[in-house]
């Protein structure tokens, strides 16, 4: 019999490790693939050199307490280790492997559905530890087992890759804050203005001369009651002045209407004025002023037709224009805009010294008089 | 064609052979031989090769534009100054500019011949989807390229069109802003400086990149056509040479400062090139300008991109897919009335601006779907006529007869030395002109001479023995 346990031990010894030689080649063949070592091929009979659990053959071996359950890993090549209890010690195979033997209980099985054997195992310290093999009655105390450790098992080459690719990514993401390059801004950006100063469109720009309100509309305008002059306006800075969103349009109202506060009174003659950004709330075209536009006065725009009223009045042709605030869109794409997106911002004026002076906006322009 | 070559020319040949020999195995190395260029020996259609015409467009406006590049200034106040001084100051600048110009709309012109050839052909289904999705990206890219082109003018539709296009980006929902804010900067000095930058190197870099991946490997370089091309563009730029327009910034720059004084005038309406006037009728009907401006617009170049994907049957004539050439055929009806109808606004005076400029979306989506319907009636209708009336094809219709070649080479030459004095004389008038200062006369009689050379080079290889 012992003869026999022994041979069969060896057998079993020697197919488990067979088994974990083919799952170590298995993962050296993968990385390196010189080696033609094939699972199933029969190992040649290495010389014991692991202890022995010391158990008798045919003793069934005692489940683990259900307190500390075996962690299966997910995805783990699950080489079910052929031997009996007399195998090799459960630290040399992953854990989770089943250990599958001559009659054993199933792990979870109560531990009182066992038989008598379990008075005789005699467990190895070293197992012990791990495997938190109890055995009540008659073996000597272990120490308080700890649980099982989950690993996750990562090979060498995955971690290697992942290590790469993140420090891919943190290269790649080294450059993100150089992102404002994109942004800066070579043109106007936020100009203060310089010149509070409307200054005259009508005479040579190096001038700087004050817009006066006889001089709105004068000859070189094509409408008789508009100018168009910029704010801000950037002393020398012909670029920044040419800037489609400083361009703003500043009108003589027509009488009757109402500036809503927002417009100025020359009090020599009574006149009211008032000033938009000329920039179309639609898309950015510039729109302009026509007194006599067969509508009513309004400020149209070339691209696709929208209209702006300049003051609440009466438009007796369009009776849909009246009475609409300074600056709202009322007909054109730019009418069917929603709020805050249908109005043109407003340009305050001040009259000092009997020139214009442009002194804020009201509104954002190309977004609206109440962005 | 004498037989009786000394030993001198033959060494003389050798040798030629010899060195070009050499020079094909030396650069056997490098890339340049990886495109093999076939020169057809007789007529053949250029259908098939529209897409190297295209090419042969885009080295055309990269050599003008490079020219051009030389005497422009990106600036807001200076572009369009520049602009004037090439077109009326620098010697042959106007022809220049021209050939540029109208170059840019040929290459628009055919690559959309291009794509629908490939289309109605099925040629794209010969494993080339890859190479049909950089087509349409390609194209895309092209109408991009000529919209920042003739942006940088800087005349008045220019710098409306520069407005249009920033503020249509600028919509897009969630991105729109900070896209806007990135790509295109803030203020208009950005907006010039970066369309320029887009228009000389950016967009052509990617061009050139999607060229590597949408070239196939054989190339067709038939000499007549190309010289048909370019003679076209000539001729066309001659009859109609481009205006300047006027400024919409400064009409000049004194001590600095921009003299506004005749700048800002209201323009009645502008229009964009051909390519786009239908975006621009879409705009018009005062849709959301998103939805107007890109989200459809996208949405039909989709469509054309994921053709190979959704037309898998193993047939090839536009005869054997009813269905997909029907939706070739409304496509094109829709994109010819989009267009006329972005072109077409009502200038009687007694209409506002913008009762002239509103298109009634009802009328013009009915009518693209009327057109759709119609498209795909008539096209199924006329297929089945077809099938019926010629059963069998190419096989039942027999071989085409060959083509006889009735001119001895009596009359070949005489022809031929007939129109070599024509050219001569069209080079001197053209020279007269240039003398006088009529450019658009230099440019017809140049496009003349060059068509000229197509019609004999045509003409030599229609009379050389097979």
């Amino acid at each position: 019999m012992s003869e026999d346990s022994e041979n069969e031990e060896k057998k079993a010894q020697a197919s488990s490790e067979a088994e974990s030689q083919a799952q170590t080649s298995n993962e050296e063949k993968s990385s390196t693939e010189t080696i033609s070592i094939s699972p199933s091929a029969p190992q040649p009979q290495k010389p014991k050199t692991t202890p022995m659990i010391g158990k008798p053959i045919g003793t069934p071996v005692t489940p683990r307490p259900t307190s500390t359950p075996i962690v299966k890993p997910a995805a783990q090549t699950q080489t079910p280790v052929v031997g009996g209890p007399a195998s090799t010690p459960v630290a040399s195979r992953p854990v989770g492997t089943p250990v599958v033997g001559t009659p054993r209980p199933s792990v979870g099985t109560p531990v009182g559905t066992m038989g008598p054997i379990v008075g005789t195992v005699t467990p190895r310290p070293g197992i012990a530890s791990l495997a938190g093999v109890s055995a009540p009655g008659g073996a000597p105390k272990l120490p308080p087992s700890k649980p099982p450790e989950s690993k996750v098992e990562v090979s060498r080459r995955n971690f290697i890759k992942g290590l790469a690719i993140v420090g891919g990514l943190v290269a790649v993401g080294s450059f993100v804050p150089l992102f404002p390059y994109l942004e800066a801004s070579v043109g106007v950006g936020t100009a203060t203005p310089d010149l509070p100063v409307v200054v005259n469109p009508n005479v040579a720009q190096n001038q700087l001369v004050p817009l006066k309100p006889a001089d709105v509309g004068s000859l070189n305008s094509i409408d008789p009651n508009s100018s168009y002059f910029q704010y801000p306006y950037i002393v020398g800075n012909t670029n920044a002045n040419a800037d489609s969103f400083v361009q703003c349009v500043l009108i003589r109202m027509p009488a009757g209407f109402n500036g809503e506060g927002y417009s100025v009174t020359d009090t020599s003659t009574g006149d009211q004025y008032i000033a938009f950004s000329r920039v179309c709330v639609h898309l950015w075209c510039l729109w302009s002023y026509n007194t006599n536009d067969p509508r009513g006065p309004v400020g149209a725009c070339p691209c696709h037709g929208s209209t702006y009223v300049p003051g609440s009045g009466t438009y007796p042709k369009t009776p849909s224009f009246s009475n609409q605030a300074p600056g709202t869109a009322v007909a054109g794409p730019a009418s069917l805009q929603t709020p805050p997106n249908n109005m043109l911002p407003i340009i305050q004026l001040t009259i000092v010294d009997g020139s214009f002076h442009a002194t804020g906006r009201v509104g954002v322009v190309g977004c609206g008089q109440k962005c | 064609m004498s037989t009786q070559t000394t030993t001198e020319e033959k060494k003389q040949v050798n040798l030629v052979r010899k060195f070009w020999d050499w020079l094909i195995d030396r650069l056997d190395r490098t890339g340049w031989l990886a495109y093999k260029f076939t020169i057809p020996k007789r007529f053949v259609s250029p259908l098939p090769f529209l897409g190297f015409l295209t090419f042969i467009c885009f080295l055309i406006l990269g050599v003008t534009g490079a020219l051009l590049m030389l005497f422009y200034t990106p600036s807001l106040t200076g572009a369009w100054q520049s602009v004037e001084t090439i077109n009326n100051v620098i010697p042959y600048g106007e022809i220049v500019r021209n050939i540029h110009y109208d170059a840019s709309n040929a290459m628009v012109f055919l690559a959309l011949a291009h794509m629908y050839y490939n289309y109605f052909s099925g040629r794209f289904k010969i494993r080339n989807e890859i190479i049909w999705v950089t087509g349409i990206i390609f194209g895309t890219i092209t109408v991009l390229e000529a919209f920042t082109g003739y942006d940088i003018i800087l005349n008045t539709r220019a710098v409306l069109a520069v407005s249009i296009g920033v503020s249509l980006n600028y919509s897009a929902p969630v991105i729109g802003p900070q896209l806007v804010h990135t790509i295109f900067g803030s203020g208009f000095p950005d907006f010039i400086l970066r369309f320029y930058a887009l228009h000389i190197f950016i967009i052509p870099v990617i061009m050139i990149v999607l060229a590597l991946l949408h070239f196939p490997r054989i190339l067709t370089f038939d000499i007549p056509i190309i010289s048909a091309v370019f003679g076209a563009i000539l001729l066309v730029g001659g009859l109609y040479p481009i205006s300047l327009g006027s400024p919409y910034y400064c009409s000049s720059v004194i001590a600095g400062y921009c003299q506004t004084a005749n700048t800002y005038s209201s323009v009645s309406f502008t229009l964009p090139e051909w390519y786009l006037t239908s975006l621009y009728a879409f705009l018009r009907t005062f849709m959301p300008k998103f939805i107007a401006g890109i989200l459809l617009p996208t949405l039909f170049i989709l469509m054309f991109m994921v053709i190979p994907f959704v037309d898998k049957s193993k047939k090839f004539s536009w005869k054997d897919r009813p269905f997909f050439t029907a939706l070739g055929i409304a496509s094109i009806g829709q994109i010819i009335i989009t267009t006329y109808w972005g072109f077409f606004i009502d200038e009687s005076p007694s209409l506002t601006k913008t009762q002239a400029l509103f298109i009634d979306p009802v009328q013009i989506f009915g009518a693209m779907i009327l057109v759709a319907a119609l498209s795909y009636v008539g096209t199924y209708a006329y297929l089945r006529r077809l099938a019926a009336k010629g059963a069998g094809g190419k096989a039942a219709r027999g071989r085409r007869p060959q083509a006889v070649n009735f001119l001895t080479s009596k009359w070949v030459f005489a022809i031929l030395a007939v129109m070599l004095g024509f050219q001569i004389f069209l080079n001197f008038n053209a020279a007269l002109a240039a003398i006088r200062g009529f450019p658009n006369l230099v440019m017809f009689d140049l496009g003349a001479v060059v068509m000229l050379f197509a019609i004999m080079f045509h003409l030599y290889r229609y009379s050389r023995p097979l």
